[in-house]
This record gives C-alpha cells, structure tokens and sequence, in this order.
C-alpha cells in the first residue's frame, strides 16, 4: 500500500511534479543519446583498426620495433604460418615486408612506408580494398608490372590527382543534373588543370553564385578528378646492403580510410617486387598482421602465441592503436561519468521539489505516525515518492534517447563540418549511434540511486515531526 | 528601494533549506563550468603555444599558391625591404625567413620522412628559439654546413652529435636534392608532432639543397598581442598584395582549428544541457516559492502593497540565491585553477601514452581569469531572470480575494 | 477490568523562561467500555492528557498502565508500533489520506498491522457499513462531507478493535446534523463492540452524549462525573 500512496503522491501537486519530470526526462535523452554517439564512434574506430589498420593481433621481430631495419626480420616464419594455420581462432592472417621510402613524382615527394604483400592473403584480413575511390583503379586486379596502390592523400601529395573540367564532359555534368546556366558560367574554367582542389575550388567559386557551388560544387568536383592512373612514381630507398636504389612504380589504385594519418603514411606493393628490390629472401618478412574469427577473444591467442613463440613480439590492437584501446577501455566509466552529473545536477531540483511536498504535508505526516506508521514506513513511503518522481521522467527520457538512437543510427550523424579534424586524429567523422541494453540498465539503477539519496533530505526532515506538533489545531 | 532590497533578502532566510538547496545547484554549476571551460582553454591555449608559437608562427607571408598547392615551386624571392617592412608592424613581435619542404632521412639502413627547416640562425633565437631547446651538441652558426636533429627523431635514426646524415629530396623546379650533413645539435620540440620529424639548417644550405637562390617559402610571424592576429593579418596583406598572400595559424593548419572547435563545441553542448538542467530547478523554486506565499501576497495586496512591488521582492530574492551560488562558486574554483595554471596536472600511464602519440604534450593547463570566466556569472544572471519571469508575472494578475480563501 | 490507570502523572514544558504545569499530578481509572468525555477551558491540560494516554507524548513523571502496562517504559520507536497495534485515534481534522478512497484509508492500517488479504477485505467492509458508508467505500475524501469523513476516520480507528480510541475534538469541524449522527454512530459502536472512547470537547452536544465527563482545570481534575446510561 506504501508503494500505491507514494505513487499517487507524485501527482498531487500536478504543476511542481512536471517541472522535475521534464528537467530529468532532458538530462535522462541527452545522457542516453551521448552515450549512444560515444559507444557509435568507438564502434567505427575499432572496426577500422581492426579491419583496416591492424587487425587483431600484430607479430613482429622485437628488434624490429626498437629499429625498423631491413634486417629485423620474423624468425621462425615457417613454423609461425603453420602454427597460425592449425589455430581454430584465426581466420586469416597476411605476411608483409614494410620499407621506408621516398616518393617522387615531377611535380611533388613525400615518404611512405611500403607494405610488400601478398593479394589473396591481404584481402582475407583487411578491408582496404573494399576502399578504392570511384574511379580510383582497383587492387591489383589487372597489375602490370610494379604497380602500386597509394592513399588519396598521397595522390594529392604527389599531384598524381588533378582537376580539369575538358569540353567533353559537360554531358557528365547534365546527368549529375547540373544546370545549363552553371555549366555556361563554367566556361571560363574549361580545359585548365589544377593540381590541388582548393585551386579548383577557387576558380570555379569565382564564377559561381554561393547557392550554385553549395548546390552543384560536389557534382563538378566529382566530375573534373582525374587520376592519372598508371602514373609513375620514383622510389628511393635502401636495400638489405645499405646500398641507395631506384625504382618507379606504376599507380594501379588508390584508396580512402577515415584514418589520415595511417593514409598519409602507408602504400601497398606487390610483395615479390619488394623482396626483389630489397634484398629480402622468400622467407623474410618484417611483420603477420593476423585477423580472428568474430567470437574469438583476442587476449588469449595473443597470450598462447606468446607462449609458443616467446622471441616474438605479439600485440594486440590496443596496443598497436592505443588511443583506440584506451578509449575502449575506459568508455563506459565515461558513459556513466556523463550520466552522473547530470543526475546530480537534477538531484537539486528533485530535493527542493520533495523538501517542498514533505513541508506542506506536516500535518499529515503527523497524523500518520500518530497512528502507528513507523520511522522505517515513513522513510520508505517518501523514498519510493522520490524514486517514482525521478523515474517517470527517466522512463520517457530514455525511449526518447533511444529513439533518436534508433534514427540516427540509420541515418548517419555527419560531423563533417568538423570532420577533417577527426579524421586527422583517425576517428571517422561520420557516426552511427549505437546503444545496448546493459546500459539501460545501468542508466536506471543510477537514476533509482539519484532518486534514493535525494530523499533523504526530505525524510528526515519528515522523520524530524512530532507528530503532537504536527496535529496541533489552531484553535 | 532599500527596503525592497532588505525585505527580500530577509525572505531568503525563511526557507533556508531550499535558499541553500538553490544556491548549491548554482554553486555547483557555476564550479564545473568554469573548471570545464579553464581546463579546455587552457590545453588549447597550450597546444597552440605549443605548435603555433614555437614554430608556425601566428601568421606566415607565403606565395599566394603556395597554402593550396605547398611545395618547393611555390617559392617567393626574399627582399631585405619586405623583411624590414613587416617587423616595423607595431604588432609584429619577430619575423623570420624560412625555407621548408619535404625530405628523406637517411643513415644507412634507416630512413624517415622529414621536415627540412631553413633558417636564419641568429633570427630563429627570437621565433621558435632552437638554441633553448638544444639537449646535446651546439647550435647552429651563420655559416654552417652541419645540421640540427630533433630529438625523437635522432633516436630513430640512431644518429647522434657528430654523425652523418643523408637528406634526398626534391628541389625547385624539378631538380634532384641530395647531399650529405654531419650533425651538430640534437633538440627537443615541446610538441611531440614536431619532435619526431624536424631537421634545422642554415638558409644559405637550404637554398643550395633545394636549388633555391635568393628565395623563401614563408616569412614565419609571431605577435605581441594575439588578439590582433586578423588585424595584422590585413596590414600585412597590404604590402605586397600582388604575389603574397600573408595567412593565419588557422588557415595554415586547419585541422588543429577543427579539432580545437570540435572539442570546444562539445564541451559548450554539454554545459548547455547542465545550465537546462539548473535551469528547471530555478524555476521550480521560483514556482513554489510563490504558490507557498499565495496567501500572504494576497494579503499584502490587500493592505496596500503594490502588485508590481511583491513582483521586485521576489525577482531580487531570486536573484540574490543566483549571486551568493555564483559568487562561492566563483570563489571555490578560483584557487584550483590558479594551481592548475602554475602547476599542470601532468598525465601519466597510458593516457599520457595516448596524447603523445597524437602529438600532444601530455598535460592539462588551465586557463586564468578571462572573460569566460565572468561569462558564467552573465549567463545565471540571465538564466535567472528567464526562470523568474513568467512566475513572477502571475504575481501581476493576483486576484485578493482569491488569494485569501486559500486559492 | 481496567483499561487505562493513571498514577501521579506530572507534564511540565519548559522553554526559555517560562514552566508550565500541563498535567499536574493527575490519577484517573478509565474502565472498558467507557464513552469518556475529557472537558475543559483552553489551556486547561486537557489536549495535553489526551496525548500522554494515547503515547503521543511523554509525561515528565508518573505512570501510565494500559491493561498493566506502563506505556510510559516504551522507547519512541515501540510506542509508534504500541500506537499502531492497540489505540485508535479520530482527530478533529486531517484524519485521512487524501490519495486513498474510504475503504483504501481503513485497510490500510490493517495492512501496516499484518493482517491477511481476506481477514482485511472482510473487516473493512463490514466496518464501513457498519458505520454507514458502504455505498462510499470507493470515494476519495475530497468526494466526502465533513461528517463522512469522520465517519471513515472513526471506522479506520475501530477496523482494528483497539484497546481504546482517542477522540481529539472530532466534531468541531461539523455542523449539528453531521455531528448528531456522528455521535449516534459512535455511541453505537460503543456500545456493539464495547470499546473504549475517551474524548476530549468542548462541544456541548458530546458532553450530553457522553456517559463520563471529566473536567480539568490547571492541569487538574477538578470534577469527575458518571452520567447514567439512560438520559
């Protein structure tokens, strides 16, 4: 009956009642929908480095991670694939050499690390290659000799990429639906290469009204890339010996990951190219980046290759990627920080408002321990008010938060205003809310917690009555 | 006047539980807040002194296609006028030449990506100041043919004071760029970013290594007041309209301004979400504070006070809980941000692993009194004025007799 | 068989300045069954009483016995459950639970003592017609009269068949005709299931119904009346 009184209690003073609710229906949606945006974006993170960057697990000759030489290579490489072969655990795994070097190309440099690598096998532990651009070539499908796939990024870097709108792609144009009033005033811009797009860019606003390059600007950005696709890139390195070498690749690709740093810094080659450059036998490799089945858990492989081979290096993806790591780990004490202040911010009102019900029902309270209802009574009764008074506001705040979960996780959130800056820290700059239940549940036992302690004021203030006092008549 | 004034403050006391109740919640948004904003401020403002002042530079005089198209061919010829020109600039603390690309490092079996850095030795004391910096070795003189490494970048390459290196690049114009440099110094860049691929040279090496003569690729700038960075900009702008454009830390490295606005505006959005929350709460006291006195007003109306008066007394009393909250939160959080502007909390472990590997210094500076920080007290000033106003305009329509009976 | 002895009980408050002799020196027998009125001028002690023998009170001194026990040895916390357990209490306003209708009001005391679902359905139904409100039983006390919202009070205070009820001027909210019935009705009670009432008045309609008046005057009894039954 305790409970049945508390609840209805809620609602006599309908009024002050909805102002707590609405104030924790507020905080309850936007401390679900945060959490729900924080846990979407370390999703994106963490399946990029996996399925991109790092997969699972890294092995490496220790020496190497001190010094990256030539020389540092994998030892016992033959007894590692077997090994990894046999294990149930891993799905695939890929054996790469990786070499610094310097890119030239006539018109720009840059250094990359590049990754000697076997197709078939990279295929079956990263997606990269599920990343080419449109009209950006493919993943040695059709190779030639030397070839190579390189980031955007570097493409940009190396002026592999340019932009020119030519005479015969205004038809391009029409589809892509852009008016022929744009594509007239766009006259001016024909048949002029620029090497990078803020360049183009740049031309092209000065002939445009800001509504037209808002409206179109993507379409003929889009249409004007060019690659010069079997472009040639000269490479300098050192060989096994010291010794200084020369050799052009051919661009056979290029990709995009939300990571810039790993775009900046990575290329992909051929792995018998680079062994024959660098010196390198038919069995050395520098790095195994290793992919495992979606319910193995990393750590104990990691621990049982460790314990076969122990003057190997194994790491897994949080070490490699330590913000991704750290961020995994400590993101639910993150959730629930977010979500305790704002409940403590709530606690205020919720107080005040029952400090308010217990001191306009002193005589009634009174009466009752007149009566007979016990301090323990008493406290439970204002206790479970306090409770319900929170909840309803939580109940309904944490269905909004989850739907706006629900939309935007279909939807997508873009942040790419800001998103050059998160794609330059590696984080992907659009974001897939996601949430599950555990948090929910969390999220209650909080709230229930919040609503606990914040009775305590108000009951003892109620336990403080006397209940002769508090029945006293003013006669 | 005056008795307004006493009358509400009086009132606050009646209540006291709720008084302090209310003033707590304002206190405690107004100590979070204010924390919030100086810790955030305080690392932007650190990483820009990290990267922009120790080495950008607040603005940069540069080639008009060079920001959009960087790279050695977008050089501009140096003239000693030009120089003179922009340090005569009231708001121009130092302005240094440089020549700066791109290069690879090599000693032997190990090679990296480098930023090759041309300066003028003795100009660079008063910018990025390498001698300060230096942990081994000396520094650089006028006429040097060694080289200066930074730190991390030395202990990758194994190379220290008195070896060699090689730096192969590309040079103006298509040129090739090769040669080989003994190393004088090793130094320490406070940005880790920077630390790990910076290598210091004298102009006159550079323009031989990259085929440059009696050319630049940016007049590096830094302030005495950066509050006037546009301003200058548009002055400097001026002298050479023509072929040089001067730009800004933010037009130069946008992505640090995005990262800088990305992680501001998300702090900013949370406090908004708080400042709600408080927000409700005020109202909420407001809103009992006067259906508790309904029939006291009704009273005091009755016997002649003016409606539009009892509207004042209770706005004050509001007004008042707003002032003591923000005062002592004021007052609590001064002192911490006093002691995290002298002495930073430095981060340590894997965190402190994780913002070196994005190229941040690992600590968390505050900021000191700003305008942000009186910012807040506008901001309750006004939140409580908003929460006061439509409780307090129901006082306007009070009926007597209503109120009397109890309504 | 005595209900309640009172021996030599003494209540003196003191504040500041001033002590004031509530109950001074007081002894009173009330037996079962008694229909007891406690009458007497503003300030004469008589609320003051009426809460030391209900346990709402200590006494500074003396002795209380309720069918042999001294309630005045029970700790605060046992009182509330001695309260609950063994007295009932109908107070001149504020007797019932605004949220809960009529029958939820008199059931839920039963419940607080621990009594089946079945044994309170029962007694709780019977007490509300009893007392006349059986077509009320779902009504909140906002729906109710004055007079039937003592009614519940006083059906509340019996669905337990306490030791005794205590009566804090419980008609002087009504008008006559709602206080009429509700003496009829309390007299009633009294007299079906022989329990106790002991009020305390100064309405002159419960001092002609009453069949004991007891008069106080500075914290003492002054006048100790047994009325017969028949007038």
């Amino acid at each position: 009956m305790i409970w049945s009184i508390a609840w209805k209690n809620v609602w006599r003073n309908r009024k002050r009642s909805l102002i707590v609710i609405a104030s924790v229906m507020l905080g309850t949606t936007a401390g679900v929908f945060t959490t729900g945006l924080i846990i979407g974006w370390v999703d994106q993170r963490v399946k990029v480095v996996i399925h991109t960057e790092d997969s699972h697990l890294k092995l490496h000759n220790p020496a190497y991670l001190n010094n990256e030489e030539i020389g540092n290579t994998i030892p016992k490489i033959n007894e590692i694939s077997r090994y990894l072969e046999k294990k149930p655990e891993v799905k695939a795994f890929s054996k790469r050499i990786k070499l610094m070097a310097m890119a030239a190309t006539s018109r720009g440099n840059t250094a990359l690390m590049l990754q000697g690598i076997d197709v078939e096998k990279e295929k079956q532990v990263s997606e990269l290659y599920t990343q080419i651009i449109p009209n950006g070539g493919n993943f040695f499908e059709n190779a030639g000799s030397y070839p190579i796939v390189i980031s955007e990024k570097t493409a940009e870097q190396l002026r592999i990429k340019s932009f020119q709108l030519s005479g015969n792609q205004l038809d391009s144009l029409r589809k892509a639906e852009v008016s022929e009033e744009v594509i007239v005033k766009l006259k001016p811009v024909l048949n002029i290469r620029f090497n990078t797009k803020n360049l183009f860019k740049k031309s092209v606003e000065k002939y445009l009204s800001r509504k037209e390059v808002s409206k179109y600007g993507p379409a003929i950005i889009q249409v004007s890339e060019h690659f010069r696709l079997r472009s040639k890139i000269v490479f300098t390195f050192t060989d096994k010996k010291g010794e200084l070498l020369n050799q052009s690749f051919r661009v056979c690709g290029i990709f995009h990951t939300s990571n810039s740093m790993f775009d900046q810094a990575n290329a992909f080659v051929l792995q018998k190219d680079l062994a024959l450059l660098a010196g390198l036998g038919p069995d050395e490799f520098h790095e195994i980046g290793i992919l495992l089945n979606e319910d193995a858990e990393t750590i104990p492989v990691q621990q049982a290759i460790k314990k076969h081979f122990p003057k190997v290096s194994v790491l897994n993806w949080m070490e490699l990627a330590p913000d991704a790591g750290f961020i995994v780990k400590f993101m639910d004490v993150y959730n629930y920080i977010i979500m305790g202040f704002i409940l403590f911010a709530l606690a205020f009102g919720i107080i005040n408002t029952m400090l308010m019900a217990v001191l306009e029902r002193t005589k009634e309270l009174g009466m009752l321990m007149a009566i007979g209802m016990n301090h323990k009574r008493v406290f439970s009764m204002i206790m479970l008010e306090t409770v319900f008074l929170t909840m309803v506001g939580a109940v309904v705040g944490m269905l909004l938060g989850w739907l706006v979960i629900v939309i935007t996780s279909h939807t997508g959130l873009d942040f790419s205003s800001v998103g050059e800056g998160f794609e330059a820290m590696g984080w992907p700059a659009i974001v897939y809310p996601r949430i599950t239940f555990n948090y929910f549940v969390g999220i209650t036992l909080l709230i229930v917690v919040t609503g606990i302690i914040s009775s305590i004021i108000p009951a003892k203030k109620a336990l403080k009555l006397n209940p002769v006092e508090a029945i006293r008549t003013d006669n | 006047m005056k008795k307004i004034l006493k009358i509400a403050w009086r009132n606050l006391w009646r209540n006291r539980r709720r008084t302090s109740i209310t003033a707590a919640s304002i206190f405690f948004a107004i100590f979070f807040a204010i924390g919030m904003r100086s810790f955030q401020l305080g690392s932007y403002d650190h990483m820009i002194k990290q990267i922009i002042e120790s080495y950008t530079g607040y603005l940069q005089v540069q080639n008009k296609d060079y920001l959009d198209d960087p790279g050695i061919d977008n050089a501009f010829p140096v003239s000693p006028e030009l120089l003179k020109k922009i340090n005569a600039d009231p708001n121009v603390k130092v302005a240094v030449p440089r020549i700066e690309s791109f290069a690879l490092a090599s000693t032997g079996n190990l090679s990296k990506g480098v930023m090759v850095s041309g300066i003028s030795p003795e100009q660079e004391r008063q910018m990025s100041d390498p001698a300060q910096k230096l942990v081994r070795g000396r520094y650089l003189k006028t006429d040097d043919r060694e080289v200066l490494l930074s730190e991390r970048l030395s202990k990758y390459l194994k190379a220290g004071v008195g070896d060699s290196i090689v730096l192969m690049g590309q040079g103006y114009q298509g040129a090739s760029a090769a040669n080989i440099y003994s190393i004088c110094g090793i130094v320490k860049m406070p940005s880790p970013d920077l630390d790990n691929k910076l290598v210091y040279m004298t102009l006159t090496q550079a323009e031989a290594l990259f085929s440059l003569s009696g050319q630049l690729t940016s007049i590096a700038i830094n302030l005495k007041n950066t509050d006037e960075m546009k301003e200058t900009q548009k002055r400097l702008s001026a002298l050479d309209g023509e072929n040089l454009s001067v730009k800004n830390w933010e037009e130069l490295i946008p992505t640090l301004k995005q990262q800088i606005q990305g992680d501001s505006q998300s702090g900013l959005l949370f406090l908004a979400v708080l400042y709600i929350i408080i927000f409700f709460g005020v109202f909420g006291t407001v809103q009992m504070m006067i259906s508790e006195r309904w029939r006291e007003f009704g009273m005091m109306v009755a016997i002649g006070m003016k409606r539009g008066q009892l509207a004042a007394i209770v706005t004050i009393e509001m007004l008042f809980i707003g002032f003591i909250g923000t005062v002592l939160g004021m007052l609590a959080i001064a002192p911490c941000i006093i002691l995290g502007h002298y002495n930073p909390f430095t981060m340590t472990g894997n965190m402190a692993q994780m913002y070196i590997d994005m190229g941040f210094d690992p600590v968390m500076p505050t900021a000191l009194f700003d305008s942000y920080f009186f910012l807040q007290g506008v901001v309750i000033f006004l939140m409580v004025i908003l929460a006061s106003y439509l409780p307090v305009r129901s006082i306007m329509k009070l009926n007597v007799t209503k109120a009397l009976h109890g309504n | 068989m005595n209900v309640i002895e009172i021996k030599d009980l003494v209540k003196i408050y003191s504040n500041t300045a001033v002590q004031v002799t509530a109950v001074d020196h007081v002894d009173l027998i009330i037996e079962q069954g008694e229909f007891t009125a406690i009458v007497g001028p503003s300030g004469s002690g008589k609320t003051t009483l009426l809460n030391l023998i209900g346990g709402l009170d200590e006494p500074t001194s003396g002795t209380i016995l309720v069918e042999n026990m001294d309630i005045t040895k029970l700790s605060p916390k046992r009182l509330i459950d001695y309260r609950l357990n063994n007295i009932g209490f109908v107070f001149q306003s504020y007797n019932l639970i605004p949220v809960l209708t009529a029958y939820e009001n008199v059931s839920f005391i039963m419940e607080m003592q621990g009594a089946s679902k079945t044994a309170i359905d029962a007694r709780t139904r019977e007490i509300l017609t009893q007392v006349g409100l059986g077509d009320r039983m779902n009504s909140r006390p906002n729906q109710l009269s004055g007079g039937q919202q003592q009614r519940v009070a006083v059906a509340r205070a019996m669905a337990s068949k306490p030791k005794f009820i205590i009566a804090d001027e419980p008609t002087a909210n009504l008008d006559s005709k709602s206080t009429a019935k509700l003496l009829d009705m309390m007299e009633e009670l009294n007299h079906r299931e022989n329990i106790t009432f002991i009020f305390s008045t100064h309405d002159q309609r419960v001092m002609n119904k009453a069949h004991r008046i007891i008069v106080l005057e500075d914290g003492k009894i002054v006048k100790d009346d047994r009325i017969s039954e028949n007038q």
